[in-house]
């Protein structure tokens, strides 16, 4: 063979064999991928729930975005990465639906954008891959149904599709995000609490259940049903026996807290940061509020079968008002003898043996508008609220400790500096490279 | 290697193709911070009309354009500055003369690239300063700004070493800027055409060799194992044939 052939093909074989070694490595640095995220906001951190649900899957997840390529599909795919740093078990392809129509036609496929996530035998389609819609399908795969969440109407309860300052249309829709499907339910009617809910939302009723209504509720937690009580003061909507009879007292007072309130408001409306040891609320440290709240009571002999747990609790500060005319405005709140001192619980916890070695969640809060538009989305309200509710579905994965952060920060340009972004990127700092520019040619050509 | 980088530094520096090279980098680049900058501030005015603080995402509408933007001025650069580095010596008729330096091939190399990837990192360096008058406007996310510049500096290296290894091909600069340009946008566009060629391995290991498709990540403040590590073998393949190939011009006399 020639010298020259011999050197080419000598060459060629280098370059094949030291791009395989590459490749090599390049296959190994995917395998053990890290990363780091170096924004501010955490844009590129997922959210600690996503990250309990990802660490919880025990399955392989296969994601298939159909898509062209684009700003859209290299979000998909960075966010996928992301999803990958979290669990080795997923999985994931482009198709472009335009090149390969039957497999677009295969999964049901009509449009840009859409993705199917499968595992577990069963499949999902979302429209739009986010970490949220991602979330859900995974929940949804993992649980083989989504779970019910049935809040009642009927005795003056705000509506969950009521979007005004008082409704709960923001509870809804947290709720919907977290895969859970929302309904309400008017238990009036039917007397009867539906056969597949899982948890049974009863907030702010202002009216009181009748009788069959409460025997209803009774039955659905004998048989392991979990309800949320959430009660205004002065208005229990006639539950004060059934939360009796799972050893919780409701006190007729007003938790007052001059110390910890929220800045330029009465001191009714108190902020809790002492949490108990639930598996719910354990290090959790955000700071809740709870406007107009009535003191809750653990009762000293529960009934057998019951154990109440604390969530949430004022400060030492605090204490239950029982005056009535300062409760109506008339007079200034000041601590009585006949006033419990705090701390004093405002949300609890019971867990209730029920039929079949089956247990039942009772939620209880000595206050509802923390989980109305107006104040769902102050402090860390959201997060306490969602995760009691996670805890008593059992899905620990659920709880976040995350207190989440502002990503948006003011941009606030006056015409003068907008001015000075001009005249100094575009004008001042080129012009002075051009300059030298010429001076180097003048002195080249000079010489 | 010192020598040559030194040699190599002065070259660049003596002549006014650096600063006409940096004088549009940083002006363009100017003109896509300010069109960022007045559309962001139209926009804050915007949204102040219905929220208090007249917050954006600054990251978003400012940072991330700017940067994409950028990485295409980058793949302008970069083969300007590297054109030289062997086609000079080779129309000049001292590339022979490279050869009997008391230096290893590998030495002469390495200190060509450095003096190169200098000069480019000089001319980001600037473009820095425009960015940093940013915080004149608002607070940016310094750490989205640096994963970006770091991702820029990885691409800008992997560019230089395929076009040290075009100029290394060919006798005439121009030649050697086109065929950099032409190869960066091949491997630029591979995702693209991943699509087209197979859904399976081959698709996949195309979408890999994209320089694209790496970058993004960076520009979103994410600094991932897999792409910087991706840009290093890209500079180290290529320095590695280019040493071939002078192996190959040496062995030929």
């Amino acid at each position: 063979m020639a010298p020259r052939a011999v050197h080419v093909s000598s060459a060629a074989l280098f370059v094949l064999i030291f791009g395989i070694m590459l490749a090599v490595v390049y296959l190994t640095a995917m395998n053990h991928n890290m990363g780091w995220d170096l924004s501010r906001t955490g844009e590129n951190t997922l959210d600690q729930k996503t990250r309990n649900i990802l660490a919880a899957v025990d399955f392989d997840i296969r994601v298939t975005v159909f898509d062209k390529p684009g700003s859209e599909r290299d979000k998909a795919r960075d966010l996928l990465d992301l999803f990958a740093l979290e669990s080795p078990d997923i999985y994931y392809e482009f198709i472009h639906p335009d090149i390969r129509p039957g497999a677009a036609r295969r999964f049901g496929i009509d449009r840009y954008g859409r993705t199917v996530i499968a595992g577990k035998g069963r499949q999902v389609v979302v429209d739009n891959l986010t970490e949220e819609s991602f979330v859900n399908a995974l929940l949804t795969i993992k649980q083989g149904r989504k779970r019910n969440i049935y809040v009642t109407y009927g005795h003056g309860e705000p509506a969950i599709n009521d979007k005004e300052k008082g409704g709960l249309s923001s509870l809804a829709s947290a709720l919907r995000k977290d895969g859970y499907r929302v309904d309400g339910v008017l238990t009036t009617r039917r007397d009867v609490v539906p056969r597949d809910a899982d948890l049974l939302i009863v907030a702010a009723p202002r009216e009181r259940f009748i009788p069959g209504e409460i025997q209803a509720l009774r039955e659905f937690i004998q048989q392991g049903g979990n309800v949320l009580i959430a009660i205004e003061p002065f208005a229990d909507g006639g539950l004060k026996d059934l939360l009796d009879e799972v050893g919780i007292e409701i006190g007729d007072d007003l938790v007052v807290d001059p110390a910890n309130h929220v800045a330029g408001s009465e001191a009714t409306i108190p902020v809790v940061s002492i949490y108990g040891s639930a598996e719910a609320v354990a290090g959790y440290t955000g700071a809740t509020v709870f406007p107009t709240s009535r003191s809750l009571v653990v009762r000293e002999n529960p009934p057998a079968g019951v154990a109440v747990s604390r969530l949430a609790r004022s400060s030492d500060q605090s204490w239950a008002e029982h005056d009535h005319a300062s409760i109506t405005g008339h007079e200034e709140f000041s601590f009585d003898p006949a006033d419990r001192r705090g701390p004093l619980d405002i949300a609890l916890l019971a867990m209730v043996q029920a039929h079949g070695n089956r247990e039942a969640g009772i939620l209880v809060f000595g206050d509802a508008d923390f989980l109305t538009n107006a104040y769902f989305n102050v402090a860390g309200n959201r997060n306490f609220a969602m995760n009691c509710i996670s805890a008593v579905l059992d899905q620990g994965y659920l709880i976040s400790l995350d207190e989440g952060q502002p990503r948006d920060v003011p941009f606030v340009l006056t015409p003068g500096r907008l001015a000075l972004m001009f005249w100094v990127p575009v004008v001042v700092v080129p012009s002075l490279l051009l300059f030298f520019a010429m001076v180097l040619a003048w002195k080249r050509k000079r010489a | 290697m010192r020598s040559i980088f030194l040699k190599e530094l002065v070259q660049y520096f003596s002549s006014p193709v650096f600063f006409a090279l940096a004088c549009v980098f940083v002006g363009v680049a100017g003109v896509f911070l300010y069109n960022a900058v007045a559309y962001a501030n139209l926009l804050a005015t915007q949204i102040s009309q219905y929220q208090a603080s007249g917050g954006i995402s600054v990251s978003a509408v400012v940072l991330r354009p700017l940067f994409t933007d950028m990485s295409l001025l980058v793949i302008l650069l970069v083969p300007l500055i590297s054109m030289r580095l062997y086609a000079e010596e080779k129309a000049s008729g001292t590339m022979e003369l490279l050869f009997t330096y008391p230096v290893s091939d590998l030495k002469v190399l390495l200190g060509k690239y450095l003096a190169g990837f200098s000069v480019f990192v000089l001319i980001l360096a600037i473009s820095g300063f425009n960015t940093a008058l940013l915080a004149a406007a608002t607070t940016p996310d310094w750490g989205v700004i640096l994963a970006s510049y770091t991702g820029l500096l990885l691409m800008g290296g992997a560019i230089l070493a395929l076009g040290v290894l075009a100029s290394s091909l060919t006798r005439n600069q121009v030649i050697a800027a086109a065929a950099t340009l032409g190869a960066v946008l091949v491997f630029w566009t591979l995702g693209w055409f991943a699509d087209s060629v197979s859904s399976g391995y081959l698709g996949s290991a195309l979408r890999e060799l994209s320089l694209a498709g790496h970058l993004s990540r960076f520009f979103n403040g994410m600094i991932m194992l897999k792409d910087v590590v991706f840009y290093l073998l890209f500079t180290v393949f290529f320095l590695a044939v280019t040493l071939r190939v002078l192996d190959f011009h040496r062995c030929r006399g």
